[in-house]
Order: structure tokens, then sequence, then C-alpha cells
């Protein structure tokens, strides 16, 4: 008896140190971005000063001269047309080869689904050569190019909307068939919205993909009124090195993490949900 | 006649069935796949395929840096790549950076299981840090990298800025510009950053056990190394065995976090083999030399892969 005692007195206190690491860890995560906020709203001299202090007067400024002078304003409406437009598309290029996939039969239909997997494996970075190569052929080093890169469709969006449709009874589009309807017409007006919700968790991962996306925008983009958020950003942390006005860039670093706080506010149900239930499984 | 053969049988006969009924779609039917899978495969055909062709082509061949005249040179920029390997400072550190990434990788996604773990037992405030842990992975590599180069700053940063406020000055150093610590605090955010989007995966395939197993467990009386290594990792181990064969595969892509946390520096201490093979095609115009390098670590990533892959398939998984 004293011995289970003992022992559960002892899986308490491990509880409770493994409680305060967890603790620890998430503000490891929270405060930097908060810490970032406040230093947001000082003057880039009081800054210097004292990294840890209030905001004597609330310089909203910051955000101002991030907007419109470091030029985030422009950024932002690239990112937003850009991200709107790649959703779309990345989304409808994964749900077509699913949908064909999980309810029709044909030769072939394996291996396109084993394509999707073995994509995984093979580390894409060894082909940078080649496809730098090819943009430049195809004259794809502007926007088309970056968004031509999102509509890959065998992949793992694919694979998640596969595994929705294959959820969906037949039955509807037999019915559909009976009265005439062709197949282009059931999958978008009945096969499509059926599986509304695996769309939504798919369109949310890949505006949060494009949205974020630094590498093709960085390396096909070539002027800077086409620069994405991520892209500017970037620029504007290697600027800060010399010029040194940390405020105006921690108000942009808000500026550009801003849509995607409310976006996982909004959707982190949702989101958690998509990402477990996405069919990883051996 | 086993089960399975009924299966196909019946899908057969239903496949007949339904083309009786509607005959005038059946050449349809072929058309409506056919452009439903056009645009994927004509881009899979491109930015899978004939990339994967092409780097192997141009890897017997160089570039003039002057011109860009191209010129077939055999097995040169592969006799070079494999010298470079083990004379060339910047490649042997790439290399062993890059191999160093394989357990830090694995080590996140065992960290990951750990909290999962905890988190499913009802730990307070589980929901908020499922939700915290994940942010990470929703923004932008340029965001997160930015927010955690600024907490290592050498003079304005929170960490250094902290050591002060508990009196460790002699801690206290450039931690990404120092050639003892860049690598081991770029190892650091990794897994800081990475512990997130495991985290949810496994959560998910511990939520699908059925919760009877715990209670029988608990029955039983078992401790939790008992419960993490009878009940846990033989249900979880598909899903935790694709999680290792992930990030085996990741380390050898790992090249953005590097090149915006350090660019590699300081010296050539923290570079790796991804960012190596970026900069001969940025910097150097040497699609060759690229592409050989894209070529032999391909390889041996893949065989690194498969042999994780074997690795795991060695221990028993359970059926639920």
């Amino acid at each position: 008896m004293n011995t289970t005692g003992q022992q559960r007195k002892f899986n308490k206190i491990i509880l409770l140190i493994l409680e305060i690491i967890l603790l620890f860890y998430a503000i490891t995560l929270i405060y930097p971005f908060v810490w970032m906020l406040i230093n947001s709203l000082k003057s880039n001299k009081e800054f210097f000063q004292d990294i840890w202090s209030l905001p004597e007067q609330w310089a909203w400024k910051n955000y101002a001269d991030a907007w419109e002078s470091a030029r985030i304003g422009r950024f932002f409406f690239n990112s937003i047309w850009m991200t709107a437009v790649g959703t779309f598309t990345s989304v409808m290029s994964a749900a077509m080869p699913a949908y064909v996939l999980a309810k029709y039969k044909f030769k072939g239909s394996n291996a396109v689904y084993g394509l999707a997997i073995v994509g995984f494996l093979i580390p894409s970075i060894g082909t940078f050569g080649p496809w730098y190569m090819l943009m430049q052929q195809l004259s794809l080093f502007n926007p088309a190019g970056v968004l031509i890169g999102y509509t890959g469709g065998i992949g793992f969006y694919m694979l998640v909307l596969y595994s929705f449709f294959k959820g969906i009874s037949w039955e509807y589009a037999e019915a559909a068939f009976m009265d005439g309807a062709g197949h282009f017409r059931v999958f978008f007006s009945i096969m499509l919205p059926l599986v509304r919700g695996g769309l939504v968790a798919v369109a949310t991962f890949a505006l949060i993909g494009i949205w974020n996306d630094y590498f093709q925008p960085l390396i096909l983009l070539q002027s800077e009124h086409q620069y994405t958020i991520a892209v500017g950003l970037s620029y504007l942390v290697e600027a800060q090195k010399y010029s040194a006005d940390y405020t105006v860039l921690f108000a942009a670093m808000w500026i550009a993490v801003l849509p995607i706080l409310l976006v996982y506010m909004v959707m982190q149900e949702k989101l958690i949900n998509g990402f477990t239930m996405g069919g990883i499984k051996g | 006649m086993k089960s399975h053969d009924i299966g196909t049988f019946r899908s057969f006969f239903e496949y007949w069935e339904r083309v009786d009924a509607m005959k005038g779609l059946l050449t349809k039917k072929g058309l409506f796949i056919a452009v439903m899978l056009a645009w994927p495969l004509i881009h899979y055909a491109v930015f899978g395929l004939y990339l994967q062709v092409q780097t192997l082509l141009y890897s017997f061949q160089s570039w003039n840096p002057l011109t860009g005249r191209q010129t077939w040179t055999g097995f040169y920029n592969y006799i070079t790549a494999f010298r470079s390997m083990n004379s060339d400072g910047v490649w042997t550190s790439a290399i062993f950076n890059t191999v160093l990434f394989i357990p830090v990788n694995i080590l996140a996604v065992a960290l990951a299981l750990v909290i999962a773990i905890l988190l499913y037992h009802k730990v307070p405030l589980a929901r908020f840090y499922r939700i915290v842990y994940f942010f990470p992975a929703l923004i932008s590599i340029v965001v997160i990298t930015m927010v955690f180069s600024f907490a290592l700053n050498p003079t304005q940063g929170i960490v250094n800025g902290l050591l002060d406020a508990v009196g460790l000055e002699q801690f206290k150093r450039a931690w990404l510009g120092d050639p003892q610590t860049a690598l081991i605090s770029i190892f650091v955010f990794c897994i800081w950053a990475g512990i997130g989007g495991s985290n949810v995966i496994l959560t998910g395939a511990l939520q699908r056990i059925p919760h009877d197993y715990f209670e029988v467990g608990k029955l039983e009386g078992i401790g939790f190394w008992k419960e993490l290594f009878y009940i846990i990792m033989p249900l979880l181990w598909p899903t935790l065995s694709t999680l290792i064969i992930v990030s085996t595969s990741g380390a050898f892509s790992i090249f953005l976090q590097v090149m915006l946390l350090t660019n590699g520096g300081p010296f050539t201490s923290s570079t790796t083999v991804g960012l190596e093979m970026y900069r001969l095609v940025i910097e150097k115009n040497d699609y060759g030399m690229a592409s050989a390098y894209g070529i032999i670590f391909t390889v041996i990533g893949f065989v690194i892969v498969w042999c994780v892959k074997w690795l795991t398939e060695r221990f028993d998984t359970a059926e639920y």
C-alpha cells in the first residue's frame, strides 16, 4: 500500500513537471509575437532604449509606414489575388482526379493514385536546376508561373478529397443520370456540394499554404510590384539590417500574420479536424 | 470462392448492369475521365517525370558560365562532386549537417508523440495547447524564422535579455552568429516550430483508437511506459512510421530555414546540401553540377528512406 502511495505521489510530481514544460513551451511560442506587437507600437528610439517596456505613446504610425513607405500594402494585395486564384485552381485540380479515382473504374487508376504517394518520397530540391531552366524557357518568371506551380493536383489534397468522395453514396449520381444529367453536371452540381466539408478543409490549407509560400514567389517574381507579402517581408528584413528601423518591420510582420491569425481563430476546429482526417495512415 | 473474388465479380456485374442502363453515356464517360485527369497528369508529367529525366541528362553536361553553352562531359560532374565530398569543406559540412537533421526531425516526431499523449489524457488547457502548438505550422516561414532570430538577437533579443535579467551574462552570445551555436540554434528552431504539425496528426490518430483499449489497460493497472509500448505504439505505428519516413526524407530538402536564419554561416558551419544546391543554380548558374548533386542526394536519400521504411516494418502493428 505504502509503495503505491509513494508511486502515486511520484507520478503526480512528474505530471506537474510535465505540465509546467507544456506551459513553458506554449509561452515560448506566444510571447515573441506579443513582444513584437508591443514593440511595433513604439518609436524606434524607445525600442533601442528598452526592449521590455510598454510603449509610452502608441505609435500607430509604424503601421501606416509599413503599409505605405515599406509597400506592404502593395504586397498585401498581390498576395490576396494570388491566394484567391491559387486556392481555387489548386483545389479544383485536386478535386477532379480525386473524384474520378474514387468513383470511376478505369485502367491505370491505381497507378495515378500511386503517383501521389511516390511524389512524397522523392525530395524535389534535386530537380531545382532543371526546374529553373524550364521556367526560363517557358517564360514563367511571373505570377502565372507561381500559380501554375500550385495546380499540381496529384498529391496530398487529392488523397484527402479521395477519401471524402469514397464516403459518398453513388446512388445520388445514379438518380441524376436517370434524369438525363451528364457526368460534368453530376460532378459540379451534385458531388462537389456533397463533399463541402472536405473542400473547405483542403481549401483552408491551400489558402494558408499559398499565402505563406515563399520559395516559388522568391524565385519567380522578378519585379517589386509583383512581390507577395512573404517575399516583400523577406526583403524588408534584409533592408532593416542596414537602416535598423525595426519597429516598422515588426508592424509589417503583424500585418502579414493577421489574416492567418483570423482564419485560424475562425476555422481552428475544422482545420485541425481536416488535418487529422487526412488519411495519413500507413 | 474467397470473399475478395465475390467482390470483384459483383462489381463487374454491377458495371455491366450500369452499362446496359446507360449505353449512350459509355463513350462520354471515357471523355469525362480524360478531361478530368488531363491537367493533373500533364502537370505531373512535366514537373514530375520530365524534370527528373532532365536532371539525369543535365548531370552529364556542363554549362559555360559566360556563353551559357551546354556540352556533354560524361561523368566529370560526378567525379567532381564525389571529390568535393571529402575534400571541400563546404560540402563535408553540408553533408554532415544534413545527416544530423534526420535524428533532429525524428526527435521532433517523438516529442510530438509525448505531447499528443499528454494532451490526450486531459491535461488542463489541452485544447489551448493544441491550438498554440499548431500555430507555427500555419504562418509563413519568413515570419517564424524572423521571430526566432529576433528572439536570439545578440543586443535586442529576448533570450540574451532574459539571461541578463537572471544574472547569467556569461552565457550570452550571438547565437546565430557564432559557429559553435549556429547549427544547434537551427536544430532548436526546427523542433520548436516543427512539433505542432506532427502533434495534430498524432492526436487525430490517437482519437481514432477505441477507448476500450485504454480502459482495459487502466483496469490492469499498467503504468505510463507499459501503456506507451504495449497499447499506444502498436496502434499508432502506421501513422508514426509514416511521419518518421516523411521526416527522414524531409531532412534532405531542408534549406529555407537555414537560408533565412543563418544563410549557412558563419563560414560554412550551418550549411546544408539543399542550400548548396540552391546556390549552385542561383549564384553560379552551374546547372550541371547542381543536377549531379541532385541525383546523388536523391539516390542517397531514397536508399536511406527505404532503409528506414524497412526498419519500421520490422515492428509489429495492430489492426483495430
